[in-house]
């Protein structure tokens, strides 16, 4: 909200600069993010005085004067205006002066010492219009003044300068939404005095006759209180330029001096007013109700719209003629014709207005004022305040008189304030005195009840305090949080452990970064199509609100993340990507992780693609391979400990991963129709894993216990196995692995091989035994009875034969 | 006989020994078994008797000596400081690179804010992205239609008409992960919420559509103002690694009374100096310790939030918020 600055000081003494006016408002709880200066100070304009004036040598239409500017020498000014003469006292721009024209290019004027035709020129004699005092620029400003030369412009004319604040509203502060209510606040901190513009008693206004208008309220509850005051010999025209001053300055457009008061008056006291063209009021009947069905209504932007059932309504005899307390309707809105204008001045319940406001999606000054709740005890003064603005800016206007109906009266709050609550709070040592000046600045009633406690009335313009709490905030607020002594050291109870989750966190974090993945951040909100490959349709979750198509369905996985990352950084020419991510996918279940119906995960993803290898001087170039990332994948499970834990089951080109009955996850390359929706270019695989699973498993492990290092020697034994190309590596480990017993240690393949030397239809695979007994030294004979029966139920079982 | 070891021996301190043929040609001279060396050991038996020790001990002598050059001169040679290198044993070459593993600004920001709470005794707790209205607002103080909820624009999931507490929703900060915690265990708590939020806001360099906050809660006896502002100072400091410039305004949430925004002195070099928004903070308010099951006449608390991306942006000069979310690699690898 725009706050002027000038318009503040109506109701408080304001001395300070700007900047430390902003300050305090901003350290009062109303965020100023920024002040402007409207106007020009015109810093470095002076009264000068032309002691000589000659034709300049190169240039008809140009003077060459002499003028004295109060610096002792007089200074040479070349000046182009016909009316320059000898003995004028001038405005000169001094060397160095910006003044608020632009130049051609749009930037500033700034006076410089320059040559014009040859001639030097130290300044500038003004026009009215080059200092923004005017239009005139037949000529230079010839002032009437016997101030001495050099007096500063400030001196001799009133400057048009104003301050205006851009204030950040919170939507606990409807009384700070007008100039009054932010001077409230200044006066509380300044400790001076605030002037308002009505007195302390309700105006009493002469009644209006049943002929003269008649005003129902149908729904109390909706509309506490209605004013409608009639003004006859109304002239609608522009409003003067003292009032479109202060309304431009905050923004607002001067739309004539009837409406322009009822915005004056909005921003002055926070009452938003509207004004009827009273001949247009059908049956000289306001009827305050809500619409039991939807109605088509047009306001007064021109727009027709349809506002819903339970929306509430000013009509007159015949039709709507208002939304309430959001925006008039075209049929009443006051014209060049107007002549009679019905002010109305209501009090309108918040809710119902927010809730019409945003199902039609228009917000208001009006209603954006009454949704927060406003002084429900303004109306008649601020009607008032209205009606005495346009008696001055509608010469001959008068007020007839006014109808006042009101079925609900708020009575102001009490509430109890203990000392010791406050300094308990706040951990301060406030005295009794200091509370009470600091309640009494903000127009709280304060009463003492007892010793220590007060009884404070809470003036009905604060519909937000309701609670000993807030009395508290307001204390501390106005007395400045910054004043309240930091005492320089905390206290806190015995800490309690992190969770598990926490570190198994940072364990699968730091197993990733060993293992040379970097860690990304995916959108969790997808375009629906990318994330209708990765489940159902009926387990996909969407936004109701979407911000565009592109960000409609919540994540099931991390997967699209993975293939819309790599596919961004291939375009950029990236030869390989190696990501990981850990982030919460959602999808639609009977049972809920958290809330009913969704379930919620942590996962990973591991992803590789592109290049595993760049190539050097040193190697060649190496694409990817799948099975790199399973490689990956274990070791990232050794890093973690889990691997024992963990079955797999192998598929052509995917792996499903699982500890005891639940599924951890899976490895896999993504189909070519994936690849495609996701404009991927390169081969890439990915794993992702379920930490839901993960976690809980880590945790079962989270102990580590000492093994003692063998103190026997190990053998190594190798073999090389000739079998059919479709027999799996896979399978052959395992039953060595069963058949070998206890004392292998371990078994890897050191060799894989088909072509040449062998028959069609064979490779040759080469397994590399590591066996120890901990007990005592194994001897070769053991081993080779080990093998031998290793050996033999392979041939049965895979036709396997050694290759020689 | 000795005359021949003396020359022999002249001749093996003269012997060039410089390159791998000069080695082998020394090897054939000296050290196989039909050399000069091996003809005077096999003469030797020609001598008088009362010679030969002497003689032997010279014989074996010059042996050692021919053995000797030879050992040193291949030690040298093979070491390479002075056979000729190979072009690619230069080690001016660049070496292939290393993948190197990283971690997002985001993630390193946050677990430097995570380990200062930890040093304050903070724990941690965790909670759902996808929420109900009653954590995400109404436990909180949010009345239903009240705009306050405006600060906050929302993604909806699921409307439940019958009972707008059961609306789904995503999360627009991590204070609900603070209503379950207090649900879930009896006071003194003292526990951070990291974790993902969002708002349905207009994509641009500032504001995206989801963000990163760290909230902190305490909720104990007699927990006062006072000492949530120490422990903002500290933290501002403790995070920023340097004494801070700062003040605090009042601001408002519907879930604190009274409530703070903290705004830290900016000023990097080479521009002007600002105040720059870090933090919300407050003292619980005492509908939400209710909801939350716990007596506002017993304990009090207070409650924190910050943005993970404000920070880490300020902490790298990033300028637009977009960054963290694209994974350009150009990007995350300037993170170590």
């Amino acid at each position: 909200m725009k706050v002027s600055l000038n318009w503040l000081s109506d109701y408080v003494k304001l001395t300070a600069p700007a900047d430390d006016i902003a300050n305090l408002i901003t350290l009062a709880g109303l965020e100023v993010e920024d002040v402007v200066q409207i106007g020009s100070d015109l810093k470095g304009v002076v009264v000068g005085e032309v002691l000589t004036r000659v034709q300049h040598p190169n240039a008809d239409r140009l003077s060459v004067c002499s003028v004295n500017i109060g610096t002792g020498e007089p200074v040479q000014i070349v000046c182009g205006a016909p009316n320059v003469a000898a003995g004028q006292k001038v405005l000169v721009a001094t060397v160095g002066t910006t003044l608020p024209v632009s130049l051609p290019d749009g930037s500033p004027l700034v006076i410089k010492k320059s040559k014009i035709r040859g001639e030097v020129s130290e300044g500038m004699i003004c026009a009215e219009d080059e200092l923004g005092l005017g239009t005139d620029h037949s000529g230079i400003l010839v002032l009437k003044t016997d101030k001495p030369n050099g007096t500063p412009i400030s001196d001799v004319r009133k400057l048009d300068t104003d301050h205006v604040m851009d204030v950040s509203i919170t939507p606990n502060r409807p009384d700070a939404t007008c100039h009054l209510g932010i001077a409230r606040d200044l006066s509380a901190v300044l400790n001076e005095h605030l002037n308002k513009p009505f007195g302390a008693t309700e105006p009493v206004f002469s009644p209006l006759s049943e002929n003269h208008i008649k005003i129902d309220i149908l729904n109390p509850d909706k509309c506490h209180r209605y004013i409608g005051l009639l003004i006859r010999g109304v002239k609608v025209g522009p409003s003067p330029d003292w009032m479109k001053n202060r309304l431009t300055a905050i923004g607002l457009r001067s739309i004539n001096n009837i409406v322009d008061a009822t915005n004056y008056v909005m921003h002055e006291l926070g009452q938003p007013l509207h004004a009827f063209d009273y001949d247009q009021i059908g049956g000289k009947h306001i009827i305050v109700k809500d619409e039991s069905k939807d109605v088509s209504f047009t306001t007064l932007d021109g727009q027709e719209r349809t506002i819903p059932a339970g929306s509430l309504f000013i009509c007159d005899g015949n039709k709507p003629v208002a939304l309430a307390g959001i925006m008039g309707g075209l049929n009443s809105e006051i014209s060049d014709n107007t002549t009679s204008v019905l002010l109305e001045c209501a009090y309108f319940e918040p809710t119902g207005i927010r809730k019409t406001a945003k199902s039609i999606g228009l917000q208001s000054d009006s209603s954006y004022r009454f949704e927060r709740g406003i002084d429900p005890n303004i109306t008649a003064h601020a009607v008032q305040r209205c009606a005495e603005i346009i008696l001055k800016v509608s010469e001959g206007a008068e007020i007839i008189g006014a109808k006042d109906v009101h079925p609900i009266i708020t009575e102001p709050l009490s509430i109890a304030l203990r000392l010791a609550f406050v300094n308990r709070t706040l951990g301060t040592a406030l005295r009794f005195n200091q509370i009470v000046s600091i309640l009494k600045g903000l127009e709280f009633d304060v009463d003492k009840l007892a010793d220590e406690t007060l009884m404070v009335t809470v003036p009905t313009f604060r519909p937000d305090i309701t609670r000993e709490i807030d009395l508290v905030e307001e204390v501390a607020r106005i007395y400045n949080y910054n004043e309240i002594p930091n005492p320089g050291k905390i206290q806190f109870s015995r800490p309690y452990p992190l969770p598990f989750r926490e570190t198994a966190l940072s364990k699968i974090r730091d197993a990733a970064v060993q293992l040379g993945f970097r860690e990304t951040y995916g959108n969790s909100l997808l375009p629906e199509q990318a994330a209708s490959h990765f489940a159902a349709a009926d387990e996909l979750i969407h936004a109701l609100n979407p911000i565009s198509r592109d960000t409609t369905t919540m994540r099931p996985l991390l997967a699209p993340g993975f293939l819309k990352a790599a596919a961004f950084n291939f375009n950029r020419g990236a030869k390989s990507v190696r990501f990981f991510e850990i982030g919460n996918i959602f999808r639609k279940a009977e049972k809920g992780t958290w809330v009913p119906g969704v379930h919620e995960d942590t996962h990973l993803l591991l992803g590789i693609g592109g290049l595993s290898r760049e190539s050097n001087w040193s190697q060649s170039e190496k694409g990817f391979q799948l099975i790199e990332m399973k490689g990956l994948v274990n070791g990232f499970f050794d890093a973690l400990g889990v691997t024992h834990l963990v079955q797999t089951e192998i598929a052509a080109d995917s792996i499903i991963y699982r500890i005891g009955k639940s599924e951890l996850g899976t490895l896999r390359i993504p189909s070519p129709e994936i690849l495609k929706a996701f404009d991927v270019s390169q081969h890439v695989g990915y794993a992702e894993l379920s930490l839901g699973v993960l976690i809980p498993a880590m945790e079962t492990q989270a102990r580590i216990t000492y093994v003692p290092i063998p103190k026997y020697p190990s053998i190594e034994y190798d073999i090389s196995l000739i079998v059919g190309t479709a027999v799996a590596s896979g399978d052959i480990e395992a039953h060595i692995r069963k058949q070998a017993g206890k004392t292998l240690r371990s078994i890897s393949v050191f060799d894989v091989y088909e072509g040449k030397n062998l028959p069609e239809g064979k490779k040759s695979l080469g397994y590399r035994m590591v066996f120890r007994d901990d007990n005592r030294t194994l001897t070769i004979r053991d081993v080779d009875a080990i093998i031998t029966n290793v050996v033999n139920t392979l041939g049965k079982t895979f036709e396997a034969t050694l290759r020689s | 006989m000795y005359s021949d070891i003396d020359a022999l021996r002249a001749e093996i301190q003269a012997a060039a020994l410089e390159t791998a043929d000069d080695l082998e040609t020394y090897r054939l001279r000296f050290l196989i078994r039909k050399s000069p060396i091996a003809d005077l050991f096999s003469a030797m038996g020609r001598l008088p008797a009362e010679e030969r020790a002497n003689a032997g001990k010279l014989l074996n002598e010059l042996r050692d000596l021919a053995q000797q050059r030879y050992d040193e001169a291949k030690a040298v040679i093979g070491s390479g400081t002075i056979v000729t290198r190979k072009a690619t044993d230069d080690l001016t070459l660049p070496p292939a690179m290393q993948p190197l593993g990283s971690l997002h600004p985001i993630t390193l920001t946050l677990e430097e804010i995570k380990q200062v709470f930890f040093r304050l005794g903070f724990s941690v707790a965790d909670g759902p992205e996808l929420e109900d209205d009653f954590h995400n607002f109404t436990a909180l103080n949010f009345p239903p239609e009240h705009p306050a909820r405006d600060m906050q624009d929302t993604f909806f999931i699921r409307k439940d008409h019958e009972n707008p507490e059961n609306d789904l929703l995503l999360r627009t900060h991590t204070s609900p992960t603070q209503i379950r915690h207090m649900l879930s265990r009896k006071p003194p708590i003292r526990a951070i919420m990291p974790g993902r939020v969002y708002r349905n806001e207009a994509v641009n360099y500032k504001s995206y559509f989801l963000f990163h906050q760290v909230e902190a809660l305490y909720v104990d006896k007699h927990v006062t103002f006072a000492e949530l502002k120490e422990t903002l100072v500290m933290l501002a400091e403790m995070v920023f690694n340097r004494k801070v410039k700062y003040r605090m305004r009042p601001s408002f949430f519907p879930f604190t009374e009274p409530s703070l925004e903290m705004d830290i002195w900016w000023d990097a070099p080479g521009s002007e100096g600002r105040w720059m928004e870090i933090l919300g903070a407050g003292m619980v308010h005492p509908n939400v310790l209710k909801a939350a099951g716990i007596d506002p006449e017993e304990y009090s608390g207070f409650a924190l939030g910050m943005g993970v991306e404000r920070i880490a942006k300020q902490r790298y000069g990033i300028d637009d918020i977009r960054l963290f979310y694209e994974n350009d690699i150009r990007f995350l690898e300037q993170f170590r």
